[in-house]
């Protein structure tokens, strides 16, 4: 296959705004249906730097998401949302897959969908190391798994070189620089770049860009399932130490020592 | 039900087998790499297999690796490190298999592993059932190494592979001191100091203490003050010391979720309405640079006496 | 060739419900809020009567996200531990309901998106885009400037919009109360229980007394469906002569009258949810305001339509009122083709046959309030009254009506004025 031109997938997932998520720490109750969704923190990393990418050599770069919430207009309208933002920073049209049957789709199933999105479609996808809410980052790895195509995690540079990208990947005491053969999937890192705030028109026209809405249906049946959500229980004594500077420096020691971890 | 663990550190590898032994009597350790004499006398696993052909990291290798063994095993259990979880979902993918990181606890009901991890942002805990075959990364410290069995040691050859990702470079980062993850003491740094060098505080505080100096993302991510190793947090590393002393951190959820294993928490900052109070054991409000010094004069003192 | 017709600042209430107009109008109409999204910076709720949304979504209760429709009317009077309480039950003709803002905001600013104004969130605008002496839009973070024929400054109490336009002048603690208000979580029937409600029934209850220590001001609890919206308000403009720190001050204040016996009951094992502090603009303040000039209008709080009337604190449905007329007047202007001041005054002109004229009243009742008596001596003496009449101890009574004398001497009050107080406390319910 001949590559003249980079077309770029970037997974957006709409995640839950775990800052706003409200848990009620004696009933155990966590209130999920009240919070509100959003594109992940480090999609947006990916997303700028898909727009970077696009910026030095052309192609287009395609938003993709695939929703999990079910098919209420709530959820949709956040959706939307989250794509109008990522759309805003530069990439070029959406693609959002939305259906009742998400609420029970997990990384395999979604993964599946995706995958069959982007074959023959784009040549590279970029997406968060991780998402907001659940932060497990097994989607990209599973697409890539999918599709039968290198994956690299934890990038936090990239470069583009012909048919090849430079990925500095870094790992707990090292890193290194890989080159891999497009077709490839990168997870980024936060530190890759910082995201561009897109100007006020730029929000407005990306409303208008393309946003493709396709009903989900599940190519197979979820690997795992959800049993029970609770909320960990943490017992803090929440003792404030009053007196002055010198006093509450004695108070504390002496608390330490009583706990016998001095 | 029989259940392969891999991770290229022994100790951590080591705490696998114990998290696999709760749903097997049958836990296989892969040992990849030079690593035929530090394996020589090793209990815990009912078997090892060392292949000594793939190096302790190269992702293709092990992927392949695994794969190429995983229909003899319902789990496979990797370490929740990087390495880890850049292998889990490929290698599941491909064998077919459900997944799951930041894995607490497992145990096995009926034809299905139940396992608890940390989500949303540390505001919850999820119960997953997984479908065999499973495939997992485990929380570093959860689980003791059991010293039972002694292992056969079965030589493995790696299948050939077609390389597709060429290392072009490797660097070291810089190490820093002892593991964050294991020191028992720590003092976890935040915003409220008001440029670099005032971390002197911190570090002379942990000096005295005998700890490790720890920060908050902004810190270590943003600022750039201080190694990325040391940002704690629900992303970054995750601290269980017997003291954290958090010294001018708000308390964000993200930060707050990975101190949660902490044994006691002591909050210094000048906001009284901070949230890390309420993670907190024993707060002071106060400036830190008024408390610090008092506090490491008064520790000084008591060491000198 | 401007961007939008017209650019909305702000999407509470009144943003809102001028941008549903105009787009429902056909103009192009850009809102732009602040917060995340609408109604996100304001977590609390509050009473809005119905006169005013209903002329623009006639029986709007059926579909928007109100909490409870008012049919218990309570008027309380504190003093030490004790506390005297009138009600008015029943469903009155002039509906209104209690709600919960950010739910609320977000219906109203949905309604505007489907009559096709575009809603952008998260974005600060910085000022007005002012050229030869007219507003031709306004310029956002990042130095961004957008163009339109008119822009409407819907930005609040503390609108800085309508101030670097010269529509205000800078203001001063004079020209604001402060509000403290908490959000606590009660099931449902607990809320009907203790109010003694039925279903969709929510009680508005307002005190006056000893928990504002002779500050102008008040205490008020409205029922939600499972929350209670309880708060104080007091006035800035007394409260800066007597204490150094405002905060701490609402604080005391909201704690005191959480934890008076008669309060209390109502929040028993009621949880915390949200609270914080916030400014209420203040009548006076319209004094110095200016509703329009070239290119642009000023409606709702940031025009300072919202009357402290010492207990209660009427300001959407004025907001809302208000922008409908600004959304008429925009509309004809657009239509003339003429977006200068004079053009722009018919705005001005349509409230003052209506609501302006409440406001006038409003303005008396407002100065009448500044009579801090009404905080102390009044509950004082009623509520002691009440123990003389009420209490038995065996002992020989003093009569009613030298009881009272002693009382208001004690106080300083004579009997005249006494009475007079009272009506002024009324009035200004």
């Amino acid at each position: 296959m001949m590559v003249t031109l980079m077309d770029i997938a970037v997974l957006i997932k709409q995640s839950l705004d775990v800052q706003e998520l409200r848990v009620d720490q004696d009933t155990g109750k966590i209130y999920i249906e009240e919070a509100p969704t959003k594109a992940g923190d480090i999609d947006l990393n990916a997303a700028e730097e898909a727009v970077r990418i696009k910026e030095k050599v052309g192609g287009k770069a395609t938003a993709i998401m695939l929703s999990t919430w079910g098919a209420s207009g709530k959820r949709l309208k956040e959706a939307k949302e989250a794509l109008k933002r990522v759309l805003a920073m530069g990439l070029d049209d959406a693609v959002l897959i939305m259906g009742e049957e998400g609420q029970k789709a997990d990384t395999y199933v979604v993964a599946k969908t995706l995958a069959e999105v982007i074959r023959d479609n784009y040549q590279l996808v970029l997406a968060a190391e991780g998402s907001d809410d659940n932060f497990s980052g097994l989607l990209p790895a599973r697409i890539a798994a999918e599709l039968d195509w290198p994956f690299i995690a934890y990038a936090t540079a990239l470069e583009l070189e012909g048919e090849y990208v430079k990925v500095t990947r870094s790992l707990e005491d090292y890193e290194e620089i890989v080159r891999v053969k497009l077709p490839a999937v990168i997870a980024v890192t936060q530190e890759i770049n910082k995201p561009r705030v897109p100007k006020l028109m730029d929000i407005v026209k990306a409303g208008k860009k393309p946003l493709d809405q396709r009903d989900f249906t599940p190519p197979s049946e979820p690997k795992i399932a959800i049993r029970e959500l609770k909320v960990p229980k943490v017992e803090r004594k929440n003792v404030i130490i009053e007196g002055d500077v010198e006093e509450a420096a004695e108070k504390l020691l002496q608390a330490l020592k009583e706990e016998g971890v001095l | 039900m029989k259940v392969l663990a891999y991770g290229d550190v022994l100790d951590l590898a080591l705490e696998l087998v114990a998290a696999g032994r709760g749903i097997s009597d049958n836990v296989v350790l892969l040992v990849a790499g030079d690593q035929e004499e530090k394996i020589q006398g090793l209990k815990g696993p009912n078997e090892v297999l060392l292949c000594k052909d793939v190096k302790s990291y190269d992702q293709e290798s092990l992927v392949e690796l695994i794969t190429s063994i995983a229909r003899d095993f319902d789990a496979i259990l990797l370490p929740n490190d990087r390495r880890g979880r850049e292998l889990v979902g490929v290698i599941a993918h491909k064998i077919g298999g459900s997944a799951a990181t930041d894995v607490s606890s497992l145990r096995l009901e009926n034809d299905v592993i139940l396992i608890e991890r940390i989500t949303l942002g540390g505001k919850a805990i999820a119960v997953e059932e997984l479908s065999l075959p499973a495939v997992m990364t485990i929380q570093k410290g959860r689980f003791k190494p059991l010293e039972d069995i002694e292992p056969e040691i079965r030589e493995i050859k790696a299948p050939k592979i077609e390389r597709r990702i060429e290392v072009l470079e490797k660097k070291e980062k810089p190490r820093v001191g002892v593991p964050l993850d294991k020191a028992e003491i720590v003092i976890a740094v935040g915003r409220g100091f008001k440029k670099k060098e005032d971390l002197k505080l911190a570090y002379e505080l942990a000096e005295i203490l005998g700890g490790v100096v720890g920060a908050t993302r902004p810190l270590a991510a943003d600022l750039k003050w201080m190694e990325e190793e040391v940002w704690i947090g629900i992303s970054g590393v995750r601290v269980a010391p017997k003291v954290l002393v958090v010294v001018g951190a708000s308390g964000q959820q993200q930060f707050s979720a990975g101190i949660m294993d902490s044994k006691i928490v002591v909050a210094v900052n000048n906001d009284s309405s901070a949230p890390i109070f309420e993670h907190a054991d024993y707060g002071v409000v106060m400036d830190l640079y008024q408390f610090l010094p008092a506090l490491i004069k008064k520790l000084k003192e008591a060491k000198g006496a | 060739m401007v961007d939008f017709d017209i650019i909305v600042v702000g999407a509470g209430p009144a943003g809102s419900v001028a941008s549903y107009l105009l787009a429902k109008k056909g103009h192009t109409v850009l809102t732009i809020e602040r917060g995340k999204r609408p109604g996100s910076k304001n977590m609390f709720g509050g009473r809005l009567y119905a006169w005013s949304l209903e002329k623009v979504f006639p029986n709007f209760w059926e579909e928007a996200p109100i909490e409870r429709e008012v049919t218990r009317e309570v008027l309380g009077l504190l003093y030490g531990d004790d506390g005297i309480e009138i009600s008015l039950n029943g469903k009155p003709k002039a509906k209104s309901f209690t709600i919960l803002r950010a739910k609320f905001d977000q219906w109203l600013a949905e309604k505007a998106e489907d009559a096709g104004a575009e809603i952008v969130s998260g974005v600060k605008v910085e000022s007005p885009l002012i050229e030869d002496g007219k507003v031709k839009g306004v310029i956002v973070e990042g130095e961004e400037k957008i163009e339109s024929s008119i822009v409407v400054a819907a930005d609040g109490a503390l609108s800085f919009i309508a101030e670097k336009a010269g529509l205000r002048a800078k203001l001063s603690g004079e020209d604001f109360a402060v509000g403290a208000k908490e959000v606590i979580e009660l099931s449902k029937d607990a809320i009907e229980d203790r109010f003694r409600l039925e279903e969709n029934e929510g009680a508005a209850q307002l005190y006056i007394g000893d928990i504002t220590e002779g500050v102008v001001g008040g205490g008020f609890l409205y029922t939600n469906k499972d929350t209670i919206s309880l708060g104080v308000v007091m006035r800035i403009g007394s409260l800066s002569e007597k204490v150094s720190n405002i905060e701490t001050t609402m604080w005391n204040a909201t704690e005191r009258f959480k934890s008076h016996p008669l309060i209390g009951r109502y929040l028993k094992g009621g949880k915390l949810l949200e609270y914080s502090a916030h400014i209420i603009p203040e009548t006076q303040f319209l004094r110095g305001v200016k509703l329009c000039t070239d290119g642009m209008v000023v409606v709702g709080d940031a025009a300072g339509f919202c009357v402290n009337y010492g207990l209660t604190v009427r300001g959407m449905d004025f907001a809302i009122e208000s922008a409908i007329a600004a959304a008429e007047a925009i509309d004809i202007a657009l239509e003339k083709g003429d977006t200068s001041a004079s053009s722009l005054r018919r705005y001005e002109e349509a409230l003052s046959t209506g609501m302006l004229r409440e406001f006038e009243k409003a303005k008396k009742a407002v100065d009448l309030m500044e009579d801090q008596r009404i905080y102390t001596s009044l509950p004082k003496i009623a509520v002691n009254t009440a123990r003389h009449l009420f209490h038995v101890d065996g002992k020989p009574k003093e009569g009613l009506y030298q009881f009272l004398r002693r009382s208001m001497s004690e106080e300083g009050i004579s009997l005249l004025s006494a009475l007079l107080l009272s009506w002024k406390a009324l009035k200004s319910l």
